[in-house]
């Protein structure tokens, strides 16, 4: 039996609550650095700029996650767009990336 | 009213995800051998909770040009997100403490936005080591995802329903879906170490070559309650695998006592899985991010497609009903 939508959402704020609670029950004390330190040694402060061919893979992240939901969504019935979407998938499958070397 | 028993359910979690841990880290220690944690508490049961303690007493270090509201934000929702899905979880009964239609789906998604709130973290910092794990995170997730959800998909189409409490009561009416899909377990386990950060894939906070990732400049409270969230994901993880693919809380059950036997069930399976996990990840390297995404992307991901379409056909010709 599902439960109530309000009892959810008042599950969630609840927790929500709970965790920033939690969270400011900690230590407040606060140092400041000109710029970031790791492994004994000061590293160039720098923030990383948007590329665009980040956009591409999430494009095709988001084609192959609709195509996954969509096959959990219908393999209940095993309807046609179960297949339709593991087709998508295997597919896409062609398009993977490598990452850095 | 659900909500006393809600926050008392998660604080059951908390303690539960500490004790894991401590679990993680004997097995870990012992494949090394070494003793591992053994001063607090009894064989050192306590030392993931004074860990905890200890780092919420620090001192955050506030680095000049970091996006202060990013990072004081993502450490307490990805714990109350992570919390909120291990409500759905059956632990006590045949169904969760919350239950909702396609929950299987919403669980999925909170684990998908957890993992974009670290990329997000990682984002935050002015560091390039942050960056750089950040980036590792993202290109991670994108590989392990795809097998993960198709691990998932495969036990919905046995059980034909994508609510837990349903998964849960079919494998009680015929079996656990492990026995009929040993295959799936592999690329899900696969899956959930990636998602997990833990050895052959801790690529994203590697910290003899990155020095931490995308938690480098994070400290103090901030840095205890990811650490506490990364005890939770790791429960939370590995009770969808027992749910899905185990039967979740059902076994034999000692008569006048049924929510305590499937509650020790439920423990069983969970502590089990745990030393597998912590068992594998102390006996394999860390893998550079392109072996990751290869191992993921044309081992894993072929698997769990080759396992779903003979499951499809199985269910198309009639044999699992």
């Amino acid at each position: 039996m599902s439960t109530p939508l309000y009892e959810v959402i008042s599950s969630l704020i609840a927790l929500l609550i709970l965790s920033f609670v939690t969270y400011f029950l900690g230590s407040s004390k606060r140092r400041f650095n000109k710029n970031p330190f790791a492994c004994g040694e000061t590293v160039p402060s720098q923030r990383v700029r948007y590329l665009l061919p980040w956009s591409f893979f999430v494009i095709v992240f988001s084609a192959l996650d609709a195509s996954l939901l969509l096959i959990t969504l219908t393999s209940m019935n095993s309807t046609p767009f179960t297949l339709i979407g593991l087709i998508a998938l295997l597919t896409s499958l062609l398009l993977i990336p490598w990452g850095e070397k | 009213m659900l909500l006393p028993f809600v926050i008392l359910e998660a604080i059951c979690f908390i303690f539960l995800a500490l004790f894991l841990e401590w679990v993680d880290r004997k097995v870990y220690a012992r494949v090394q051998h070494r003793v591992g944690p053994f001063v607090t508490g009894f064989k050192g049961i306590l030392q993931p909770l004074a860990d905890f303690l200890k780092l919420m007493g620090k001192e955050e270090v506030d680095v000049e040009g970091e996006d202060s509201l990013v990072l004081s934000l993502t450490p307490p929702l990805s714990l109350a997100l992570s919390l909120f899905a291990l409500s759905f979880i059956p632990v006590t009964s045949l169904s969760g403490l919350l239950s909702l239609k396609g929950d299987l789906i919403l669980i999925v998604a909170i684990t998908a936005i957890v993992l974009a709130l670290a990329v997000a973290t990682g984002y935050a910092q002015p560091n390039p080591f942050a960056y750089v794990g950040a980036a590792r995170w993202a290109q991670l997730f994108i590989s392990f995802e795809v097998p993960f959800l198709l691990s998932l998909a495969s036990a919905v189409l046995v059980s034909g329903s994508v609510t837990l409490s349903e998964v849960v009561r079919w494998q009680v009416l015929n079996y656990p879906i492990a026995f009929l899909t040993p295959l799936t377990l592999p690329p899900l386990i696969l899956s959930i170490l990636a998602e997990l950060e833990k050895a052959p894939f801790h690529i994203p906070d590697a910290e003899t070559e990155i020095a931490g990732g995308w938690l480098v400049d994070i400290s103090g409270r901030r840095l205890a309650i990811f650490r506490l969230t990364n005890d939770i994901e790791l429960l939370l993880l590995l009770a969808l695998i027992v749910t899905v693919y185990l039967g979740g809380p059902s076994g034999p059950i000692v008569a006048g006592m049924v929510a305590l036997s499937r509650t020790l069930w439920f423990l069983i399976k969970l502590t089990a899985l745990t030393i597998i996990v912590s068992y594998v990840r102390g006996i394999v390297a860390r893998y550079r991010i392109d072996q990751a995404i290869k191992v993921l992307w044309a081992w894993s991901t072929p698997l769990a497609a080759v396992n779903f379409i003979a499951l499809l056909v199985l269910k198309l010709i009639g044999w699992l009903g």
